[in-house]
């Protein structure tokens, strides 16, 4: 697994100023003590009546102190690590290296028989883990798609057991909305895990919840939130905000809305479960007033995705993305262009975990070739985010000299210790002659992703779960299956 | 002992490692081994491993070069020690250049240590190579096929001379003429009377063995 180094001081770009970062915060404080949130748990109401907070119980309405949601912010912790469940994939956000994730909670597949849009299935979910279980640049594996071939009921479970059986990696989920269904999921992360005690210590899901846009906390992904944070789970908080329709037009007051979301909702989990590992995440965008639609791949996407990394750092919370965005159908042209777009301003800004690979249509649609082509971007915008070295090991003027007018470099150990680090090496990308490429049948790059990711299908087996641990899983889904049948 | 220090010379290949191949090529020398086998069956064999892996795509071109460089530096060691009469077994003896003019020699090289790393013989002329050196060249060492690169529209009808020269020596139908670079192409090569067009290092290789039948 890859851990990318951040992009250097002199390459990493800046949207706001330090005094436009205390002016948003401000404002934000100013919003959550004066306009305040509404929060649809009862449970989470009062626990925030108890630590100060101002409460309307009719209107479900919160406001909250300023003093509050400094004392949040002492309790979280500075450095989360996302532990899998093999080690040697943990993912150490310690601020310094840069981790990429898969984009999440799709609907549909692009089939790869019949090239035909449908709904995704278990398999497909399954397929997608287990590409991105091979693939070294991904990091953390979010569940691509959902699981819609299984009753809507026990989905969020279904889609857990199939991420957790097909990939190594760290899982992290964003679809659970009930607490029920959040107790079901600890208890599967617990078995594979080792134990309640032992996902505490070594937590290998973490959890991400939307907020609502404008500033409201809903009643089941809160509650959900605050079960998973007390079994140690890692939380996000996910507002997404569509500036012009649920937040203001103007970006600022987007990133207000979006904010005040998150610090409120930093509170709630802070103030319930102390010292919670928590992330700040943010997918702010605009909407479109032509098709009324959220935008992925807009450049006002980018900006807020850039300014979200900056608060994070203001907060001393690692960060996470969205990224690799694009309203394209179909892989292609524009879904390259915008995924590069898109992709390289969480990388250069220096973002802890960068996501967003593989869904196309707004992060909707999942098709293997995808996921393969954005990891070759994602690896050529880290490898422009390093920039160029230099110490005498790189001006290398002793080679220079040893080589002298007129050699060449090739049959040199220097060229060979450092080929890998100094140049970027493509997986997919055509380099050859056009004679060569039009005799090897003329293949586009998708194809060829296509054809790679058919390959590792073929040939990666993750380490499957303990057959044990499988049985237990099973009686999880089936015990689950009739109880939250009967939950409203 | 025989067979172990034949596996050491094909690993020291296969690994490029050009100490070790020069160090096993002293011993080979030391123990009073048969030189004759230590190329072909050490040396020789490591070099197809690592030429078939290059092709294939497993390995980067340094890692070619410095097999091409183990098997260069081994054999100055090896070759002064063969008995004589006897010569080692290659699949075509292959003169190669950049004609004269031209001082771009890397494409070239990449090509001869190709060549070498497929089991040919190779004498590397190097760059801005007068034509009668060619031809001397293949007389003295009875080459089977002379390669030649240019990389400039001026200096590509240098190849048309040497085709002349080789003709007017009277060895233009014992010696195949392979001709590639970039301007160059396979109606170039057609126009002056090259056998072969090789379009890069890859491609040399099959042109060279199709041109000899093998």
């Amino acid at each position: 697994m890859i851990r990318f180094i951040k992009a250097s001081q002199r390459l990493s770009c800046r949207i706001l100023s330090k005094e436009s970062l205390n002016t948003v915060h401000y404002a934000t404080l100013e919003v959550l003590e004066k306009t305040g949130v509404i929060v649809e748990s009862d449970k989470a109401l009062k626990i925030l009546e108890e630590t100060g907070c101002t409460v309307n119980y009719r209107k479900r309405l919160v406001l909250i102190p300023s003093y509050l949601v400094k004392e949040a912010l002492m309790k979280k912790p500075k450095n989360v690590t996302l532990y899998a469940r093999n080690p040697k994939n943990d993912v150490r956000l310690d601020g310094r290296h840069s981790f990429l994730c898969t984009d999440g909670s799709g609907m549909y597949t692009i089939d790869p028989k019949t090239g035909e849009r449908r709904a995704s299935t278990k398999e497909d979910l399954s397929i997608s883990a287990k590409i991105a279980d091979y693939l070294d640049v991904i990091g953390v594996y979010w569940p691509m798609i959902t699981s819609q071939d299984v009753p809507a009921h026990v989905r969020v479970l279904h889609d857990l057991e199939a991420s957790l059986a097909n990939t190594e990696k760290h899982v992290m989920f964003e679809t659970t909305t009930t607490p029920d269904e959040a107790r079901f999921q600890i208890e599967m992360a617990a078995l594979v895990a080792g134990g309640k005690e032992e996902l505490k210590r070594r937590p290998v899901v973490s959890s991400c919840h939307c907020t609502i846009a404008p500033l409201k906390h809903a009643k089941g992904p809160t509650e959900a939130a605050i079960e998973f944070a007390k079994a140690g789970v890692p939380i996000s908080l996910l507002p997404m905000p569509q500036a012009g329709a649920t937040s203001p037009i103007t970006l600022a007051g987007s990133m207000v809305v979006s904010n005040a979301e998150l610090l409120s909702g930093l509170v709630i989990v802070q103030m319930m479960a102390p010292g919670a590992p928590m992330l700040y995440t943010s997918e702010a965008s605009n909407f479109d007033m032509k098709t009324l639609r959220w935008c992925g791949g807009s450049p006002e996407c980018g900006l807020l995705t850039a300014v979200s990394n900056e608060l994070a750092e203001y907060y001393e919370m690692p960060s996470a993305s969205a990224g690799f965005s694009t309203d394209a159908k179909m892989p292609g042209a524009q879904a390259c262009y915008e995924k590069a777009v898109t992709g390289a301003i969480p990388v250069f800004v220096g973002y802890d975990i960068v996501g967003g690979l593989g869904l196309l249509d707004a992060c909707t649609v999942f098709t293997p070739e995808q996921i393969i082509i954005d990891a070759e971007i994602g690896r050529m915008l880290y490898r422009l985010a390093q920039g160029i070295e230099v110490n005498d090991e790189t001006l290398a003027l002793d080679l220079i000299h040893k080589i002298g007018p007129g050699g060449n470099y090739l049959a040199e150990k220097h060229t060979l210790k450092h080929l890998e680090k100094e140049h970027y090496l493509p997986e997919i990308s055509d380099r050859r002659s056009y004679e060569t490429w039009k005799k090897a049948g003329s293949k586009t790059v998708v194809e060829v992703a296509r054809e790679k990711a058919k390959e590792i299908l073929e040939k990666h087996q993750p380490t499957p779960l303990e057959k044990d641990i499988q049985k237990e899983i099973g009686q999880i889904l089936k015990r689950a299956e009739k109880e939250l049948a009967k939950s409203p | 002992m025989s067979e172990n220090i034949l596996k050491r010379l094909r690993e020291a290949v296969v690994n490029y490692d050009i100490e070790l191949a020069v160090e096993l090529s002293k011993e080979v020398i030391a123990t009073g081994f048969d030189p004759l086998k230590a190329i072909e069956q050490g040396l020789g064999e490591g070099l197809r491993v690592i030429g078939d892996k290059f092709e294939a795509g497993e390995i980067f071109l340094p890692m070619l070069m410095m097999a091409a460089q183990a098997m260069k530096e081994s054999l100055a060691i090896l070759e002064p020690a063969l008995a004589k009469g006897t010569s080692r077994k290659a699949l075509g003896r292959v003169v190669i250049g950049t004609v004269e003019g031209d001082i771009h020699d890397i494409g070239k090289s990449i090509v001869a240590a190709m060549l070498t790393a497929n089991g040919f013989e190779v004498y590397d002329l190097g760059c801005d190579t007068p034509t009668s050196k060619f031809v001397d060249k293949a007389k003295e060492v009875k080459s089977d096929i002379i390669g030649m690169s240019a990389l400039l529209t001026t200096t590509m009808t240098k190849m048309a001379e040497v085709i002349n020269a080789l003709k007017k020596a009277g060895l233009r139908g014992k010696v195949k003429v392979i001709v590639g670079g970039a301007p160059v192409s396979v109606a170039w090569a057609e126009k002056i009377g090259a056998d072969a067009y090789a379009e890069d290092a890859i491609a040399s290789v099959d042109v060279a063995k199709k041109l000899l039948g093998k």
